[in-house]
């Protein structure tokens, strides 16, 4: 990938995240089911007490930090922003079991073959070379290791107009996989996929909170007679729609899947 | 043919003086057996009559207005099922507790009973806290644990003790809720360790809980009467360091006759104009663990309390702007929300017909707003036990509810601390125990075996006493194989005996 075209959509992200709208949309989660999913995904993958863990794209370290506490395990995150990365260090506990460091998923400056298992949440859809991102994490892993994956699914060619460009991209769409899609990406890469596992209804539950912010919201603009935001907000209540149906039709989901390393 | 001498013995059929509303089941006070129970309306008061073929009749009072109690069935909400049950259905309602295939509501809130030491002894004391227990990390972990493999994405969860911040691991206890997806923690406190310990304090504002305070009015005496000592300053200094450190608190006042009901407008009234305080919960004494001598015809009741609060606020508040709360049995709690903007206060029932969003069984048909949808999502959330005040969440839904009616110029963030809930929860205790009303409880006790008890079949019943006991035993004989191993290591470590 071009370490530009993530930064390109990192900051993308990061300008977006200012924005009312995607304040709306993301809230205080970071992914879909937020560190309830984090733990199921830990689980599906049978995280042990002194496994050594990678998280990628580990942001400001919420889920590394967790993920150590309830599975006792290490848990080192690898994190393309510098400024999130501090945010982790600054924040992260003398006693915590995680640390972070600098990296991009895509050359990934950690160990060969000394890892038990790695996550990476909410990311891949993210990352241009995929291919790559995941040769990495196998090299990375022991014999057997265990490979976690959560992200967003997609069928091809069914995201509206109104949700390609930057909308699309914060909420990791525009470049996501079909279920099949990451399966074929987890085998061609060196894994057997051993869990796959529907979490779709975390895109719901995010869609009824966001209708209720929003219902909320712009019964305050319409009160304050205010519409600084312009028509896409007005709008929004039919992206939801269209969102809900997309999920309901199962071309939207939200999907975790673990792979074991082969020999 | 009948002689005037005998006229007046004609026997006359004469009226009860009471309407008989309904039967459901209850539990002995003595000896806790099951037993029916009548429910009567007499002289527009609900009582409930029930018989122990051992310890013969009971009478006392559930709701001193029938009106409200009997309207208040419209607002019962189709439950929401739990994910899984840890049960089986044996013996029946309420002994097969745990939860079982047959309640009728998922968990809205949980407790975790952190310890049973406590650093008050109070005369008034529903979880008779003092010696017993004190969970482990593991054991906390573990509950958790399985609270969400129960819930799937539970939203609440409350510590609670005995006294929780005299345990040394409570700060630890919140970030495992938190790592585990649970949004809201709460800390349910006598606010001894909050005014007393500045880095206590400081561990807490880091982990920021919404913090439970125990707070019963604002005379000495009432502190002398409910809980032994005056508190008065001590809860008035932590509630100002609450305030201080930005933190958010609710005020939980237990109220009895003849001690506090006449405080409870000035309770409400403190509540509103302190920087800390988020909301009010009202909870009349239950009679069970610790409690002071009552007569059950006396007891405090829902009603009660609105009365109080509408006759000492001054008419900032009328009887219409409590409404039932519909994720638990409607009787069990009422809630409103208020609207608060330097001295104006708005409650949120004054801006909506709210009936017309949560009667889930006469459906009237009267015209909606075209967001009614969103309206009635709003007000099910601010209208549960998962609600928590102090939070963007209830802010965001007051708005949406009420939003038209009302002329708000906060941004989310700051309109939270515009937002006020009062509560006021009916506990049940022996007297007043309902079957029908515990099998759609949705506050439960999680214990270290993984069920999670409904709160008042876990208070009333005998599941209280049994699980600390069990933790208690087990706890002594780990401290008893402490001990040895400690001899042990000693008697090894000491000089061989004198003939070497």
């Amino acid at each position: 990938m071009g370490l530009q075209s993530e930064a390109e959509a990192k900051a993308c992200c990061a300008d977006l995240y200012q924005s009312d709208m995607a304040k709306l949309i993301m809230g205080d989660t970071l992914h879909p089911g937020g560190l309830g999913l984090t733990n199921r995904l830990g689980r599906l993958m049978g995280l042990r007490p002194g496994d050594l863990v990678a998280d990628l794209a580990s942001a400001c370290g919420e889920s590394a930090q967790a993920l150590g506490r309830v599975f006792r395990c290490s848990v080192l995150g690898v994190e393309f922003g510098a400024e999130a990365v501090r945010h982790a260090h600054d924040t992260t506990p003398e006693k915590s079991r995680a640390r972070f460091v600098r990296g991009d998923a895509e050359n990934l400056p950690l160990r060969t073959g000394a890892f038990d298992a790695v996550v990476c949440e909410c990311s891949m859809s993210l990352f241009i070379n995929k291919g790559l991102a995941v040769t990495e994490t196998a090299r990375l892993l022991k014999p057997g290791g265990r490979f976690g994956l959560s992200d967003v699914t997609i069928e091809p060619g069914v995201l509206p107009e109104e949700l390609e460009g930057d909308l699309g991209q914060v909420l990791c769409m525009t470049n996501a996989l079909t279920t099949d899609g990451y399966v074929d990406l987890l085998e061609r890469g060196g894994f057997t996929v051993t869990e796959s596992l529907d979490a779709s209804a975390e895109i719901i539950k995010i869609l009824d909170e966001v209708q209720g912010k929003l219902a909320a919201f712009l019964a305050f603009q319409r009160m304050t007679g205010s519409s600084e935001s312009g028509g896409q907000l007005e709008r929004s209540p039919e992206l939801i729609a269209m969102v809900r149906e997309m999920v309901k039709s199962g071309d939207l989901g939200y999907w975790l899947f673990v792979g074991e390393k082969r020999d | 043919m009948v002689k005037p001498a005998d006229k007046a013995k004609v026997r006359v059929k004469q009226d009860a003086d009471y309407i008989f509303h309904e039967l459901t089941r209850s539990i002995c006070p003595e000896c806790k057996t099951v037993i029916d129970a009548q429910i009567l309306i007499k002289d527009n008061k609900v009582l409930m009559r029930k018989r122990c073929p051992e310890h013969g009749w009971f009478t006392g009072i559930i709701s001193s207005d029938a009106q409200m109690y009997v309207d208040s069935v419209k607002f019962n909400k189709p439950g929401t099922l739990p994910l899984e049950t840890s049960t089986e259905v044996k013996d029946g309602c309420p002994l097969d507790c745990g939860l079982c295939p047959e309640h009728k509501q998922h968990m809205c809130l949980a407790l975790i009973e952190v310890n049973t030491a406590c650093n008050l002894n109070c005369p008034i004391c529903f979880a008779n806290a003092g010696m017993g227990y004190s969970l482990t990390m593991e054991q906390v972990e573990f509950m958790l644990d399985r609270f969400v493999e129960t819930e799937g994405d539970p939203e609440v969860i409350q510590f609670s003790g005995g006294e929780p911040t005299i345990h040394p691991d409570l700060m630890d206890m919140i970030q495992a809720a938190k790592d585990r997806g649970i949004r809201q923690v709460m800390v349910n406190t006598n606010g001894v360790r909050i005014a007393r310990d500045d880095k206590f304090l400081d561990e807490l504002a880091k982990q920021n809980p919404v913090i439970y305070f125990q707070f019963d009015g604002l005379r000495p005496e009432t502190y002398v009467t409910i809980r032994g000592e005056d508190l008065l300053d001590l809860k008035l200094k932590a509630l100002d360091r609450l305030a201080e450190k930005g933190m958010d608190a609710v005020l939980v006042a237990a109220i009895e006759r003849g001690v506090n009901t006449d405080e409870v407008g000035a309770i409400l009234k403190f509540g509103l104009d302190h920087p800390a305080v988020r909301g009010v919960v009202f909870q009349p004494v239950t009679h069970v663990g610790r409690h002071i001598d009552f007569d059950p015809m006396e007891r405090v009741t829902i009603p009660d309390v609105i009365h109080g609060i509408v006759d000492q606020s001054d008419g900032r508040f009328i009887m219409e702007d409590f409404v039932p709360v519909p994720c638990c049995f409607p009787t069990c709690q009422v809630n409103s929300y208020v609207f608060v903007d330097g001295d104006k206060t708005v409650p949120l029932p004054k801006m909506l017909d709210i009936d017309q969003y949560l009667d889930y069984i006469t459906n009237r048909a009267l015209p909606k707003p075209t967001n009614s949808k969103d309206v009635q999502a709003a007000l099910e959330k601010l209208w549960s036990a998962s609600a928590v005040p102090g939070t963007e969440d209830t802010a965001s839904q007051f708005e949406c509810a009420c939003g038209p009616g009302l002329e708000l110029g906060y941004e989310l963030s700051h309109l939270k601390d515009h937002i006020f809930q009062i509560a006021i929860k009916d506990f049940l205790d022996p007297w007043t125990f309902n079957v029908k009303q515990v099998m759609k409880c949705c506050v439960g006790i999680l214990v270290p075996d993984g069920r999670i008890i409904p709160f008042c079949a876990y208070n009333s019943v005998g599941y209280r006493e049994e699980i600390r006991d069990q933790l208690a035993g087990e706890q002594k004989l780990e401290n008893a194989r402490k001990k040895i191993a400690l001899a042990e290591q000693i008697n090894s470590a000491a000089p061989q005996s004198a003939d070497d």
